[in-house]
């Protein structure tokens, strides 16, 4: 198919064509194909505002932040700050004093478990997430009950990939000290209803901390709204550089916290005997951030209000429901999560097949998926699998796309059986 | 072109209808070959007598490379000394890695040859082999990522 009539697809006035014009990358070719990039939950590809961001950054502005007085040191300060309440107004924050830097969602969630919830936990307490985590929300507070004696208990999820909110209910008590859940699930698409949980665990007072990696590319997020405690976010999976992040918090809790890190930037005063901490976010920024990687992010966060999130999920939606439709047509395909709430993620296993083998004979179609358990062994084992192939979507893909991953995987099927 | 080297018909045969796909119960060394990366999960048996493999099999759930290597490597095993099936270990990775080895030697092995040219795929390819020997040097279990 030639390049031209790939992307004519316009749907509801959404001109994907002018969508994907912002994203050098699409234009390449992959064994001489032109690539199709169904990989965007594990990684975004960035529009040329990110790039030129980072660019722009290094070759016109670059020095560190907060250390000097010249020209140069206050522009980068500047650029990192508005970047700062570019992303407090993209995730609907009270205060830029909430919004900490990161190098990504895990550096968020390892900053709340150890700073947040290890000196408020022991023996008899518990930590409460759910069984479709991503390692990066498991790990971290595995870590938390192996130094403090407190128990880690999993929210059951059902066979469509939602979270059976009964059981949680049931679940909840006063013993629980922290719940931690993705609003997106990375390897089933689930939308989890992160507000209701929020509010179903505020009767027990029980803090709240978000994965939002998968979230912030594809819906509206307002850490407000959702109420909840902590919300962590991925640079890299909003289109915005890797390497950096950020976490919400919110400020009371912040401001009691110890610091994670320490080093330069977050002290007020250091002498031999005793340190006092900055303010915050600076108390949460240990040394020289990623700054470069900072503003990046900041921009992406613009270029995606700029084209609007409702817009994007609007699109999404009809993609996901396309996509969905035409993989079930292959014979011996089944979908891996099928909540009602989805987004842009399609996991699948066909009979007869491992996922890695379609995987690299679909890369010589020029089609880029991702094969094998996406960081999320505990929910593919209870799907009774150990990887599947992922297409995930992301606000370039098009339905012509869609149609070549099928035609791309009907093939590899004939070559495999 | 290349992809279709490296899923030809004889290798896609190995991988529909592998030979020596079975829980050895009289086994004498066995280990799991866990590919982390991926979740390709083999375990190996053997069946070792006097510094000779009577025979050999796997059981697991892994992609068509991982499976067919293994019902390759089962079948070239067979009667074979341990030292033969270390050195065949050695061989196999070189092919892999576009370094010299001795083609006679280690027989069906080369119809994955083709995966040297595709280097994400070449644990699938060794993880038979990388199990093998931990069989044979006793330890239960090994990891490739």
């Amino acid at each position: 198919m030639p390049q031209s009539d790939l992307h004519n697809s316009a749907v509801g006035g959404w001109d994907v064509g002018a969508i994907r014009s912002n994203f050098p990358i699409l234009s390449r070719k992959v064994h001489g194909k032109p690539l199709v990039y169904l990989d965007t939950a594990a990684s975004a590809q960035r529009p040329s505002v990110v790039i030129d961001a980072v660019t722009n950054f290094y070759t016109g502005h670059n020095a560190n932040v907060h250390r000097g007085v010249h020209t140069l040191s206050q522009e980068a300060t500047e650029l990192w700050e508005n970047a700062r309440e570019s992303m407090r107004e993209f995730i609907g924050a009270a205060s830029c004093r909430e919004i900490i830097f990161t190098r990504g969602m895990t550096e968020g969630v390892n900053l709340v478990a150890q700073s947040f919830v290890r000196p408020r936990v022991g023996q008899g307490d518990k930590i409460m997430i759910t069984a479709m985590e991503h390692h990066s929300n498991i790990v971290p507070w595995q870590l938390v009950c192996e130094q403090t004696g407190a128990e880690l208990v999993i929210i059951p999820v059902n066979n469509r990939g939602e979270v059976e909110l009964e059981a949680f209910a049931e679940m909840l008590d006063e013993q629980v000290k922290m719940l931690a859940v993705m609003h997106v699930s990375n390897a089933l698409g689930s939308i989890n209803p992160v507000a209701k949980m929020c509010r179903m665990a505020k009767e027990y007072n029980i803090p709240v901390l978000i994965d939002g990696a998968q979230a912030t590319p594809h819906l509206q997020v307002d850490v407000q709204a959702i109420d909840c405690d902590f919300y962590c976010v991925s640079g890299h999976k909003m289109y915005g550089p890797t390497g950096s992040g950020v976490l919400y918090g919110r400020e009371n809790l912040l401001e009691a916290m110890p610091p994670y890190h320490g080093g330069g930037e977050m002290i007020r005063t250091v002498t031999f005997e005793k340190s006092t901490w900055n303010d915050l976010p600076s108390k949460f920024e240990a040394g020289t951030p990623n700054i470069a990687g900072g503003i990046g992010l900041g921009a992406a966060a613009q270029f995606i209000q700029g084209i609007g999130r409702e817009n994007i999920r609007t699109y999404e939606a009809d993609l996901l429901n396309y996509g969905t439709r035409r993989l079930e047509e292959i014979d011996g395909l089944r979908i891996i999560g099928t909540a009602a709430e989805k987004a842009s993620v399609m996991s699948f296993i066909i009979e007869g097949t491992h996922p890695h083998d379609i995987g690299t004979i679909i890369d010589h179609a020029g089609v880029a998926i991702r094969t094998g358990h996406h960081c999320a062994m505990p929910i593919l084992k209870q799907f009774g699998v150990v990887g599947t192939a992922r297409a995930s979507l992301g606000m370039y893909n098009t339905r012509e796309e869609i149609d070549v991953l099928v035609a791309a995987v009907e093939k590899a099927c004939v070559m495999l059986r | 072109m290349v992809l279709d080297q490296l899923y030809q018909q004889a290798v896609l045969a190995h991988n529909r209808e592998p030979k020596n796909a079975f829980v050895m119960k009289s086994a004498t060394h066995s280990a799991l070959g866990n590919n982390a990366l991926c979740g390709d999960e083999l375990q190996v048996y053997l069946d070792v007598l006097d510094e000779e493999i009577k025979s050999a099999s796997f059981n697991g759930d892994a992609c068509a490379i991982a499976t067919a290597s293994a019902s390759i490597m089962t079948e070239w095993l067979g009667g074979r000394s341990t030292e033969d099936a270390r050195a065949g270990a050695e061989a196999f990775e070189n092919m892999l890695f576009d370094r010299p080895f001795d083609r006679d030697f280690i027989g069906e092995g080369v119809l994955l040859e083709a995966v040297a040219a595709f280097p994400s795929r070449i644990k699938s390819a060794t993880l038979c082999w990388h199990a093998m020997i931990a069989a044979l040097d006793g330890v239960d279990e090994i990891t490739t990522e």
